[in-house]
């Protein structure tokens, strides 16, 4: 168990970029009639959007990052931290956040880093941003966090288990200090048991749909509880939790589990299918927009097999918006 | 949606019968006819897909709150295995 707590820093708003072009799983050529209904039934995935094969996931990046800029108000020259957190295989060397750093102008005290996580991916980066903040003792800190992958660049388009599920999308988080300096609580966790559960090989992405939920089902429950624990949080049915968007089987499941308040679990599932590691952003700000938050608990699981779960405080000014490029 | 019911209605940790299994099985992988039986292998039935086999799985741990993993199935090979896997699990000897 890796519990960790830090003080004074907030979520003061998001971007999502993703593409236009959404594909249809009632669409799909592959399957018949009957395994298309049990499909978006069972995963809850109707839509997904996917990128142009040639896509260069740092445009999208530098899309969301101009756009948060404008939106928090905020000057590129004002940014202590930016970190990426991708799985995506185009652009390691150099770092895509030392990329972003030449392309924007940031300023040489940006302290830039990638983080290469999945779908446990958001809050990892949490905690990091939050945590160099901290170290950093100085008022009015900020950070930038851009996290997602295009997983359809990864599918072998003979794979029924991958093709229906993922979907392209980035999300681009501003951080910042809070007024109050009210606390964030992480549970940061790691099973490589569980490794072969998502992995690629031979440029391909392989998911055993039966070890996902296995997995998911055997360890989130308790890493949460845990976490739940050393945040004093014991009134679960009114806090507001954002899982990792995996699959309607599997998140269901957990809300049933932990006997959560359905309501409270926002799901972006129908509309834009696994995002990875920017699914969390993505329901996070959706469901902001019908009802102000000011703390949520976080929950990524997944490739690794990696957990990760936080609860953090929203800016009262917290903003949110969808680029679609 | 009768057979539905009735596996619903069976209480958590308390083992099914095969013929009801074969129930189970014959409704999450929907399969027209219930001609199945311990020989049949079940990677062969016409409604075996990942995802049927993921739904197989989940309602088992609904069911009796045991996990049967990938590799799990990769050591058994009909459905009357699987039923002994099941019965296994469920009495914590495997």
């Amino acid at each position: 168990m890796a519990l960790s707590k830090l003080a004074g820093f907030e979520l003061s708003g998001s971007v999502i970029v993703h593409p236009a072009n959404t594909q249809d799983n009632s669409n799909l050529e592959e399957f018949s009639e009957t395994e298309k209904e049990q499909l978006i039934h069972h995963t809850g995935i109707k839509f997904r959007k996917i990128v142009e094969a040639n896509t260069q996931i740092i445009d999208y990046f530098e899309h969301g990052i101009n756009h948060l800029l404008d939106q928090l108000k905020w000057d590129v020259s004002e940014i202590d931290v930016l970190i990426c957190v991708t799985q995506n295989i185009q652009t390691s060397i150099p770092s895509l956040s030392c990329k972003l750093h030449g392309e924007l102008n940031f300023s040489q005290n940006t302290l830039c880093f990638d983080i290469n996580s999945g779908c446990s991916g958001f809050v990892y980066g949490v905690h990091n941003a939050m945590s160099i903040l901290q170290s950093l003792m100085k008022q009015h800190a900020k950070a930038i966090l851009c996290c997602g992958d295009f997983s359809s660049q990864l599918i072998n388009q003979n794979d029924k288990s991958t093709i229906p599920v993922f979907s392209d999308a980035i999300s681009v988080t501003g951080l910042t200090s809070n007024q109050n300096e009210l606390a964030s609580f992480f549970n940061l966790e790691t099973d490589g048991s569980g490794r072969k559960a998502i992995y690629v090989e031979n440029q391909f992405m392989h998911l055993n749909g039966i070890d996902v939920f296995n997995y998911s089902l055997k360890l989130v429950p308790n890493h949460l509880k845990a976490l739940l624990n050393f945040a004093e949080i014991e009134n679960l049915a009114q806090e507001v939790f954002v899982f990792h968007q995996a699959n309607k089987l599997i998140n269901d499941a957990l809300v049933k589990r932990l006997s959560l308040n359905p309501e409270k679990v926002p799901s972006t599932l129908y509309e834009y299918g696994n995002t990875a590691s920017a699914s969390i952003p993505l329901s996070l700000g959706i469901f902001s927009r019908s009802e102000p938050i000011s703390k949520v608990v976080l929950c990524g699981f997944g490739v690794g097999f990696s957990l990760a779960s936080a609860v953090v405080h929203l800016s009262p000014n917290f903003s949110f918006s969808i680029v679609e490029l | 949606m009768l057979i539905y019911i009735c596996i619903m209605s069976i209480p958590v940790s308390t083992l099914f019968s095969f013929d009801e299994f074969l129930l189970l099985v014959s409704s999450e992988l929907l399969l027209a006819d219930n001609k199945v039986s311990t020989n049949t292998v079940f990677r062969k039935l016409l409604g075996w897909s990942s995802l049927n086999a993921l739904l197989l799985i989940s309602k088992l741990n609904e069911l009796f709150g045991i996990f049967i993993s990938s590799a799990d199935l990769a050591e058994i090979t009909t459905l009357g295995e699987f039923y002994d896997l099941i019965s296994k699990r469920v009495n914590g000897t495997k």
